[in-house]
């Protein structure tokens, strides 16, 4: 199990462009990271608060409905987000060429 | 128990009920005063969970164990991330950045090919005339000889053929034309692979198949004698497949001549002001004029022609969109544009309809975009650049650029690269929409450009020959040019 998991985050680091991979728990907790621990954390915190708004802002225009994805794009990196009841996964993904 | 009255009956018992009679008694019960009482309870928990960072290479950060439903998390997760990666390849490939910097575009040199010709030849004949792409980009034609004549050409021409070496990725030398005279135009067919025009300073046209790759005997044609007044041919063309049947059902009709199933049209337009349209077979040694038109010839002033095109057609457009698909412009030495229709009649025929408000100097280049039905762009020898409407008279742009320009060539509208003399660049691409070159560095290096071709077959391949004898190809990866939605419109 472990060599799956590890798996899937190779797969994903591999892709063209990926800079860093995060999984993080529901506590905040960055739980595998390809980043340093500092940035990691940074991530965690940040991505965390950052997902728990854009699920409310979801759930309040529509109850029914609920966050399955997001992306933000600046102008060097794009970060996406895919969140879940228990993790979040996070990739950084470099825009330039 | 005689004597009873007749109202005797059984007896009958019954049961005796006995009331006894109570006081009720009820209570009730008020209250009087309530007071709430709630026990607050508050679980704080902290537990403290270390993420030790061992120094690792290329190895993720982790605790020592899974925790339960990452995988089943992963699993679910994992492929809308990987889509998500994907989507994004494709956009920043074709997105424009909301970024008002532009990017600059690196041009990468693929190869310089020097070319000197003849012994004894001064540095005059040594200009590179021409150069030509075939239809799959793995040949190109070079045409080498003087650029100025004081009078008539004295001077040979050599046509130099180079194809594509695959196991090394680059040109290598494939075979010699050579000519009487310079040859001041060539073009490879745009589909039909290897075959080969070219047109001389004395007026004539030739026709070459270069299929098995040598010069045999009947691999050239030429075109009859005395066309274009024994002068100089200023531009060739190709038709594409329906301007092609236009002509090739104009000979049918006006000459009944039969049609090949591989006959193809190639126009040629000379100094003398007459632009010719032959029906050619390489295989069938047909080389027939179908129709000569003299530009302007209704008023007696027979234009030197620098450069024409024609249309491009398209069939698919909707009928409130569909334009003329039977127009072409012809450039000329004194910067008048002719805005001409086909005409099926005979011979000699003017086929000028109107005449544009045109350039200071002589138009160097003409060319229809390929998006937008109708427009086309002119250069000139003063650096302008005009974009031109054929339904309008005058330009709908005008570029004066700061620097000297020879030649020009689309890349993919609206870009198209312009060919650069007495500059340390060589080559420089210009969005004609908006009016601002698109920063490329790397085009550079090249003495006076004297002419420029495109090929975009496969990746993007600019050729480009000056006037010392060199050709350089650089391969630009026009993916990067970033476009507006106004540009795409274009």
């Amino acid at each position: 199990m472990a060599t799956e998991v590890e798996e899937t985050i190779k797969r994903i680091q591999a892709h063209k462009g990926v800079i860093g991979v995060v999984i993080v728990n529901h506590e905040g907790i960055p739980i595998k990271s390809s980043l340093d621990n500092a940035t990691s954390v940074l991530y965690a915190g940040l991505i965390g608060q950052l997902t728990e708004k854009a699920k409310n802002v979801v759930r309040e225009m529509d109850s029914t409905n609920e966050l399955t994805f997001l992306r933000a794009r600046s102008r060097r990196h794009e970060i996406l987000i895919a969140p879940d009841r228990e993790f979040i996964l996070i990739v950084i993904q470099n825009t330039s060429d | 128990m005689s004597g009873l009255s007749g109202y005797d009956s059984e007896a009958v018992g019954f049961d005796c009920i006995i009331q006894d009679p109570r006081s009720l008694a009820s209570s009730s019960a008020q209250t009087t005063e309530f007071s709430e009482q709630g026990v607050a309870s508050q679980t704080s928990m902290s537990k403290d969970k270390g993420c030790m960072t061992q120094p690792e290479d290329g190895g993720t950060n982790e605790i020592s164990e899974i925790p339960s439903g990452l995988n089943e998390f992963l699993r679910r997760v994992a492929p809308a991330m990987m889509e998500q990666l994907e989507q994004n390849d494709r956009e920043f490939i074709n997105e424009s950045s909301d970024s008002d910097e532009e990017d600059v575009i690196v041009a990468k040199l693929l190869q310089e090919i020097k070319l000197k010709h003849g012994l004894g030849c001064g540095d005059h004949d040594t200009s590179i005339l021409g150069v030509t792409w075939s239809s799959a980009g793995n040949s190109i034609a070079v045409s080498i000889g003087a650029m100025q004549h004081e009078t008539w050409c004295q001077n040979s021409g050599l046509i130099k053929v180079f194809m594509l070496k695959r196991s090394e990725e680059r040109f290598v030398q494939a075979m010699d034309v050579t000519e009487k005279d310079c040859v001041s135009v060539l073009k490879y067919h745009p589909t039909v692979a290897a075959l080969l025009a070219y047109g001389t300073t004395s007026g004539e046209i030739v026709l070459c198949n270069l299929r098995n790759g040598s010069l045999d005997e009947g691999t050239q044609l030429a075109s009859p004698a005395g066309c274009h007044g024994s002068r100089r041919v200023s531009a060739l063309r190709w038709a594409d497949a329906p301007l092609a049947n236009i002509f090739l059902m104009m000979q049918i009709t006006g000459k009944g001549k039969r049609r090949g199933a591989a006959d193809q049209v190639l126009f040629s337009a000379g100094c003398d002001g007459t632009l010719n349209a032959w029906q050619v077979n390489a295989d069938q040694k047909v080389f027939e004029n179908i129709v000569c038109y003299h530009i302007n010839g209704d008023q007696k002033l027979a234009p030197d022609i620098t450069c024409f095109d024609f249309i491009v057609i398209y069939p698919l457009r909707p009928t409130d969109e569909k334009v003329p698909d039977d127009v072409f412009v012809v450039g000329t030495k004194t910067g008048k544009l002719f805005l001409c229709k086909i005409k099926a009649e005979v011979e000699g025929v003017d086929p000028v309809y109107d005449v544009l408000e045109g350039h200071g100097t002589c138009v160097l280049d003409v060319a229809f975009s390929y998006q937008r039905p109708g427009i086309f762009v002119s250069i000139s020898m003063d650096s302008e650049l005009r974009v031109y409407d054929i339904n309008q008279g005058s330009p709908l742009k005008i570029l004066c650029l700061d620097i000297p320009i020879s030649c020009m060539s689309w890349l993919s509208p609206p870009c198209v690269v312009l060919g650069l003399s007495g500059c340390e660049e060589s080559l420089r691409v210009y969005n004609v929409n908006s009016g601002r070159f698109v920063p490329v560095t790397g085009m550079n290096g090249c003495g006076d450009v004297t002419c420029v071709s495109v090929n975009q077959f496969g990746s993007c391949r600019v050729a480009a020959g000056d006037s010392d004898g060199n050709v350089k190809i650089w391969e630009l990866p026009t993916r990067h040019i970033k476009l507006s939605d106004d540009d795409l419109d274009f």
